[in-house]
């Protein structure tokens, strides 16, 4: 299952928990249990931007990071993919 | 006495089932050697006591932290009668699967299938005897904070305390990896480990650096060729057992789901979806874009400005006139009373006017991007970014400028290639950051009062627009090559939280209110300071220092329709910070300041036509000193600063005179 959701994510980069579920025939949880563990064994990375920098003091504005959930695929997640 | 160990995921109702086993008799303490908390407590049944220990909360068996390594020990080394694994009836997957590492472990467990209401209440049913007959082990449904199901709980697990029963389940891992299992427990059995040989022979299958260092202890082990030549085969395939492992516990606990376990029918097509199919269509997504962030812009005026805009600059000329008037009573020097009223006030005031729009802006930015639609809009900009040779990600760094270009700029570093990050980071200043707002916001009051949502919309529009286009002709001269895709998770859509709302709002304007008090404060004391010397020339006349620096520039600006020494000199001030510019003009237009005045100044200086090139100006032109020395450091390069510094004033200068000159041409003034 782990396989089939990476070989998915990258088949359709942008996704959302349901139409994986809906392709793979699991519930939702199960997509989500997926993605945690496959960022877990370091096959998807999750991009935490780094925003701040020491030039922020002269900035005025926000510095959080955005909600917009963006992803990598690893290099041992792309290794995976073309071994199987 | 009998021991029973509680053992679940964090936020199953674990502690809830311990306090409702042993009421208040419970103390606590810590694991040995580390500063894990460890409670224990004990109830009495039929007459006799038993001790109850409650295990961190963890999602797994593993090595990964120390919750999981004092929870797997205790299960192994500690010996419990028996184990009781608190399942939230809710999440079943995600629990389920710490559930298969206990039968691996093959512990005497009970399932306290707890929230069993929560999940009725959500229509999902259990069948209890297929579950337990799929896990080899008994199920009690459970809801722990009403009490219900923990004396059934109890009789079950002292039931088991006698019985010479543990879980028969075996979950395969498929052939290679049972073999090996096989292989090495054969290896293992004769040796005194502490834990079961099976289970020693998995966790070296997923590479469970504990277990590997305490084998590694074991002289008759390592002086075993083959057991030496077994792990070095293991080793070589490492990945690909952890993860044929961790994929085949998902496949039982998904079968066992499957079979045990029923839901309603989701909707085929949900509430997300329905939005979805038209938000994110091939053709209706972009001018639903642009629609909803007119409609920001809007609103953003008519509660901003319209119903709170009055207050603050009413509240910034009182305050200047109180402080003034005190100043004057005081007998303080002419200076300070000119630099307090005309340097402070004017400067700062001018940018501080425009807080409630800001908070109104940001408020709104902040919905869209909570209720989950940034994201689409992401989404539906990724299909352009592509056709013009950029990366869909681009998109998300230039949303993040829209606050401010620094961390738009910083946001650019999650790009894989440096052909796309180049991109990203150079046309990142055309995005309208928050500091160019007030200039906006003052032009727009002098000359179209009525129109302020469109026109802001249309700068954004048009920030946008000229860094596609930018990002185009660098794709295809300066950065060629490849265009990397991006992975994007799109969220449910949801009722957009009020305190996320908030604290996004917060983050722009306490940001705002900060550097209004620091750096807009430093520029505007240098510029007071130039605008009033030499001593004996007119303050802020032409024949300052100021109005000698804004004469000397003035000329380049004359295509632009504003080739005035004060408008000069705005712009020179922007380099330092964008607020800066309507700070400079608040305080050259005659000293008068703010509010009104500013506007009624800005009115006689400008004409509608030169008002829209100086605001096209002071969206494309040079970006702030923070942002270029963010380039430089992004790009570790001098030279791409200072090409970023000078592309921009072209491109912005460009794009104010073709504005003039063609408004000109076709008769508008």
């Amino acid at each position: 299952m782990l396989v089939e959701t990476l070989r998915e994510i990258k088949r359709q980069p942008i996704f959302s928990k349901k139409s994986l579920a809906d392709k793979l025939n699991v519930s939702e949880d199960m997509v989500g249990n997926a993605l945690e563990q496959l960022k877990r064994m370091g096959y998807l990375e999750e991009e935490k931007p780094s925003h701040c920098s020491r030039n922020c003091k002269f900035c005025s504005f926000n510095c959080s990071s955005s909600s917009l959930n963006t992803m990598v695929i690893t290099p041992k997640g792309e290794k995976l993919l073309s071994s199987n | 006495m009998n021991t029973l160990a509680l053992v679940g995921n964090p936020n199953s109702g674990k502690t809830t089932v311990f306090n409702a086993l042993t009421g208040s008799n419970q103390h606590v303490g810590n694991w040995p050697g580390v500063t894990v908390e460890k409670k224990e407590g004990k109830f009495k049944f039929n007459g006799k006591t038993y001790n109850v220990v409650d295990l961190p909360g963890t999602y797994s068996l593993g090595a990964f932290s120390e919750d999981e390594i004092v929870a797997r020990d205790f299960i192994l080394k500690g010996n419990p009668d028996v184990v009781i694994n608190v399942v939230d009836a809710t999440n079943i997957e995600r629990n389920l699967y710490l559930t298969t590492q206990l039968l691996e472990m093959k512990a005497k467990v009970v399932v306290a299938l707890n929230m069993i209401d929560e999940a009725q209440e959500r229509n999902i049913n259990f069948d209890i005897e297929a579950l337990s007959k799929e896990l080899g082990v008994p199920i009690v449904p459970t809801i722990a904070s009403k009490r219900k199901g923990i004396d059934e709980l109890i009789k079950m697990s002292i039931e088991l305390i006698d019985k010479d029963i543990k879980p028969n389940v075996k979950i395969s891992y498929g052939e290679d990896i049972d073999r090996e299992i096989k292989n090495l427990e054969r290896l293992l059995n004769n040796k005194n480990f502490e834990y079961p040989s099976q289970w020693i022979a998995i966790k070296l299958l997923e590479g469970d650096k504990y277990i590997y260092e305490l084998l590694s202890n074991d002289e008759s082990l390592n002086s075993s060729t083959e057991f030496k030549d077994t792990i070095d085969r293991i080793k070589d395939n490492i990945d690909d057992y952890e993860l044929k492992i961790v994929d085949k516990r998902y496949e039982f606990v998904n079968n066992v789901v499957k079979k045990a376990v029923k839901r309603p029918k989701e909707d085929v097509e949900t509430k997300t979806d329905k939005i979805d199919k038209i938000v994110t269509n091939k053709w209706l997504g972009i001018p639903i874009f642009a629609l909803i962030m007119l409609l920001v812009f809007q609103l953003t005026f008519a509660v901003g400005e319209d119903l709170l805009g009055g207050l603050m600059s009413e509240a910034m000329g009182a305050l200047g006139e109180i402080i003034k008037n005190s100043l004057v009573k005081t007998n303080s020097p002419k200076w300070l009373v000119s630099f307090v009223s005309e340097g402070i006030i004017g400067g700062v005031g001018a940018v501080l006017e425009f807080i409630p729009l800001i908070v109104v802006l940001y408020m709104l930015m902040g919905i869209l991007e909570d209720s989950g639609y940034m994201a689409r809009a992401a989404y539906v900009m990724d299909n352009i970014m592509r056709a013009l040779g950029l990366q869909g990600k681009t998109f998300i760094s230039m949303i993040v400028g829209f606050g401010c270009n620094v961390p738009g700029i910083m946001a650019t570093r999650t790009l894989d290639s440096k052909k796309d990050r180049m991109i990203a980071t150079l046309i990142n200043p055309f995005m309208s950051c928050g500091a160019r707002i007030p200039v906006y916001l003052v032009f727009i009051a002098a000359f179209f009062p009525d129109k302020g949502g469109l026109v802001l919309f249309l700068l954004y529009f048009l920030g946008i627009l000229v860094a596609l286009l930018m990002g185009k002709i660098f794709s295809k001269t300066l950065f060629k090559g490849e265009t990397s895709y991006f992975i994007m998770e799109l969220p449910p859509y949801r009722l957009p939280s009020f305190r996320n709302v908030l604290r996004n709002m917060w983050d722009n304007v306490s940001g705002f209110l900060k550097r209004a008090g620091t750096t807009i404060f430093a520029v505007v004391t240098i510029l007071w300071i130039l605008a009033v010397l030499p001593l004996g020339v007119e303050p802020y006349s032409k024949n300052s220092i100021l109005g000698q620096i804004g004469t000397f520039i003035a000329p380049i600006f004359k295509p632009a329709g504003f080739g005035t020494w004060q408008a000069a000199v705005g712009l020179f001030a922007g380099l330092a910070a964008k607020e800066a510019v309507i700070a400079t003009l608040g305080m050259v237009y005659t000293g008068v300041g703010e509010g009104a005045a500013l506007i009624s100044a800005v009115q006689n200086a400008f004409t509608p036509l030169s008002a829209i090139s100086f605001m096209v100006m002071t969206l494309l032109y040079t970006p702030c000193a923070a942002t270029i020395a963010t380039i430089r450091k992004e790009t570790n390069s001098s030279k791409w600063a200072l090409f970023a510094a000078l592309y921009t004033f072209l491109v912005g200068w460009i794009g104010a005179v073709l504005v003039y000159q063609i408004g000109t041409l076709l008769g508008f003034s």
